[in-house]
């Protein structure tokens, strides 16, 4: 096989990558439901006990359930994070979430009036959608231009 | 990492259709026929044969799973490559990429 044989072969594969990115739409649906969920997860500890749990449960389920709907509407279901830039953007999404949850639980702990967690709730919300449609992104952009240059 | 593999041309993943099939399911866990049929600009058919072929040779799998959104209860078929259909891949782009470079090049 010729060299550039080879070459047309490996570039068409970024073409390939590049149609298949194309066909993915930022899913702001399935962000904001995603968001609005992880906005309740952040916030149960502002429940009772036994509606914490039950409330966990039904969080972690709907989340599930987005993931689920998300694959079968596209299509697709991605290999995790792919990138290093991908990567990072879970990292923070996933620090920003935790920190939003520490700050719920000192206001549940300190008894300030139970609307002071509607800030860290709304900061869930928030950092899901931004994080969510900069990490489609940032997949987008990888699926398109890595098929034929991870070597 | 990358430098303990070993390329190896594979006569099998190189036809150009199945080069690309096994090209777009790389970097995703899998793909739904339809997603890989429209992204390749395949017929049903065409694709079809060249997944059977890979899935023959243990290259990809394919999964079949009903679909609740088809009114007419049809199936829907997931493609994905198998862990060893990934190291051929990836052994047979690595020998793609060791031709391009050991060719001369003109300035």
């Amino acid at each position: 096989m010729s060299a550039l044989e080879a070459e047309i072969a490996l570039t068409g594969l970024d073409a390939d990558g590049a149609r298949l990115a194309h066909g993915l739409p930022i899913p702001w649906g399935h962000l904001l439901a995603g968001g609005m969920l992880m906005a309740v997860l952040v916030g149960v500890d502002m429940l009772s006990a036994g509606w914490m749990a039950a409330t966990t449960a039904a969080t972690l389920l709907g989340t599930f359930l987005v993931g689920l709907h998300y694959r079968t509407r596209y299509g697709v279901v991605p290999a995790g994070p792919i990138g290093r830039r991908s990567t990072w953007l879970l990292v923070f999404l996933l620090v920003a979430l935790l920190l939003a949850k520490v700050a719920v639980m000192v206001i549940a702990d300190t008894g300030i009036s139970p609307w002071g967690a509607a800030l860290p709730m709304i900061g869930a919300l928030a950092v899901t959608l931004l994080f969510g449609a900069r990490y489609h992104l940032a997949m987008r952009e990888v699926l398109a231009h890595r098929l034929g240059r991870r070597l | 990492m990358n430098d303990q593999r070993s390329a190896q041309f594979d006569e099998l993943i190189h036809s150009p259709v199945r080069l690309r099939i096994c090209g777009v399911l790389r970097n995703v866990e899998r793909l739904e026929f339809a997603v890989l049929r429209d992204t390749l600009e395949l017929t049903d058919a065409h694709l079809s044969k060249n997944l059977k072929v890979l899935a023959d040779a243990g290259t990809l799998t394919l999964r079949r799973e009903r679909s609740p959104q088809r009114a007419d209860n049809r199936r829907r078929t997931w493609v994905s490559l198998t862990a060893a259909g990934r190291n051929t891949l990836e052994a047979h782009l690595l020998a793609l990429a060791q031709i391009v470079e050991a060719a001369p090049r003109c300035q």
